[in-house]
């Protein structure tokens, strides 16, 4: 499998850190070497796929079954490590920064990836799917869609309901209309009048999320987003997140034509 | 910044060093050193007892270590195609995903550390359009010497070559095959070579270097006192450790890039 696991010293944060990224077929990629491979031609579209909370780079290659079917969709997937989904380490560098422009620029100047809107996609799992929202609302011009998997996109709430004065989270407060408040930047877009992401989201009917999702898919709505929306039976584990991203691919605009194996 | 590679096919680690400019002026040509390990080791071994992260950013050079099995760097009669594999699948694969790196014979090098600078030597003959220098320390060919039916047979995979007069003229006879590239016209790779005295592979460098002084080339040779520190349990013996492995990689790199 090529896997590259990237070690890279970012300026936002002042440290090194890791990424891990699953090209698609190389022309010698398999089964033997000097057997070559119909292989879709750089550069490719990229999805930039976020874990959640608590996890790291290896959550999605871990748990989930999608990189062989990326590898034929020619679709280039980026996952970094996060280490601050809302900000709360901010004396420790600017974690937002380092993933929302440090990273594209980093991994766009040396991989064979497209710089262009249409072929960027970005979404994530739990607050990987928020903080993809607030990077995909912040950065318009870069991604043509965004989304998420299981995501308290009602950040207030969920900060209100769950995490009111626990150590680590910001206090809800402090979020209306704030940059951490992603339904108030989706307004403020949508009423600017420029190009606003495709958005889709995703949750399971017994996630503790969803009441987080409801309300998160009613703003949407309500604005007139480009909005999916889709539900099935599931809680808050891989075998959503799973169901969830293979939807997502099958949404993606990528012209609806896989590679040969 | 460093990058691990885990590439199919043969399903190798490639360790890539980069410097750390790069992420944000990603040259139009990069250079490139590839390097070849000694038996035994790996290529995680250059990011544990060498500088090749630093080195990197220091020589504005991308440094590109696979790991290759055995080091015996060629094909297996039934078996991995260790020699295609680096000749062919990996530089496709290796420039496709770094399109900043220089396809170009000038802008490519490769450095060996005992085994792997026999595998450097022997890659710069098959692929000259490739590489353009060649650096090797510690040279290692022992494995030309004693018995030629035996040798024959484990050199390649335990499966052998059909007869031991294929085995001589084949490239893994490399003592041999450098006549016969020099005397076929092939453009000739820059021969940097380095040996401690007391190493157990110095006169396997010596014969080499002098070899290619015979045949009209003009290899740069550098020798210090001292021996290697590494048990070598095949043999009994000590072989070239990382210690000299790593200060011949950096003066290597002042060669090229000076």
């Amino acid at each position: 499998m090529p896997l590259v696991r990237i070690s890279y010293r970012s300026d936002f944060v002042g440290r090194k850190d890791i990424a891990v990224l699953y090209p698609p077929k190389a022309p010698n990629a398999l089964p033997f070497p000097g057997k070559r491979t119909e292989t879709p031609a750089p550069p490719y579209p990229v999805l930039w796929l976020l874990h959640g909370g608590g996890d790291d780079f290896t959550a999605w290659p871990l748990n989930a079954m999608f990189l062989r079917r990326c590898e034929r969709m020619g679709l280039m997937v980026v996952m970094p490590t996060i280490q601050d989904f809302q900000g709360w380490r901010n004396e420790l560098g600017d974690f937002y920064r380092q993933i929302a422009e440090e990273l594209p620029e980093f991994i766009g100047n040396l991989f064979p990836v497209s710089r262009k809107r249409e072929d960027n996609f970005i979404a994530g799992l739990s607050y990987g799917g928020y903080l993809a929202y607030r990077i995909a609302l912040d950065h318009p011009e870069n991604y043509a869609c965004v989304g998420s998997f299981s995501s308290p996109l009602d950040c207030e709430a969920d900060l209100r309901e769950r995490h009111a004065g626990q150590s680590g989270f910001p206090s809800a407060d402090e979020i209306p209309g704030s940059p951490l408040d992603i339904l108030h930047t989706a307004a403020v877009l949508k009423e600017s009048g420029r190009p606003m992401p495709r958005l889709f989201q995703a949750c399971g009917t017994e996630d503790f999320t969803w009441r987080y999702n409801l309300t998160a898919r009613e703003h949407f709505r309500a604005l007139g987003c480009d909005h999916t929306w889709f539900e099935a039976p599931g809680v808050h584990n891989f075998d959503f997140w799973n169901l969830a991203l293979e939807q997502f691919l099958n949404y993606l605009p990528l012209g609806g034509k896989e590679a040969s194996k | 910044m460093r990058m691990e590679v885990f590439v199919g096919g043969l399903s190798i680690t490639l360790h890539v060093f980069l410097p750390e400019d790069w992420r944000k002026n990603p040259p139009g040509e990069g250079k490139t050193l590839w390097l070849l390990h000694d038996k035994f080791d790996d290529s995680g071994d250059w990011q544990s007892y060498t500088g090749a992260e630093l080195y990197a950013t220091l020589y504005d050079t991308a440094l590109i270590a696979p790991s290759m099995n055995s080091a015996r760097y060629n094909n297996w009669q039934n078996g991995a195609q260790w020699e295609s594999y680096f000749l062919r699948d990996l530089w496709d694969y290796v420039h496709a995903m770094l399109p900043c790196l220089s396809t170009k014979r000038e802008d490519n090098a490769v450095f060996g550390l005992g085994r792997g600078a026999y595998g450097a030597l022997k890659f710069a003959l098959l692929a000259p359009e490739h590489y353009g220098s060649v650096f090797g320390a510690s040279y290692d060919d022992g494995f030309l010497k004693g018995n030629l039916e035996g040798t024959a047979h484990r050199f390649r995979g335990g499966s052998g070559y059909p007869s031991p007069e294929a085995f001589l003229q084949s490239p893994d006879n490399l003592r041999q095959y450098v006549e016969t590239y020099v005397q076929s016209g092939g453009e000739k790779p820059f021969v940097w070579l380095a040996a401690r005295t007391g190493d157990k592979t110095y006169s396997a460098g010596l014969t080499m270097k002098e070899r290619l002084y015979a045949l009209g080339y003009a290899p740069v040779w550098y020798e210090e006192d001292g021996a290697g520190s590494r048990p070598d349990h095949s043999s009994g013996g000590v072989f070239s450790d990382w210690a000299f492995g790593d200060r011949m990689l950096k003066k290597a790199l002042i060669a090229w890039r000076s």
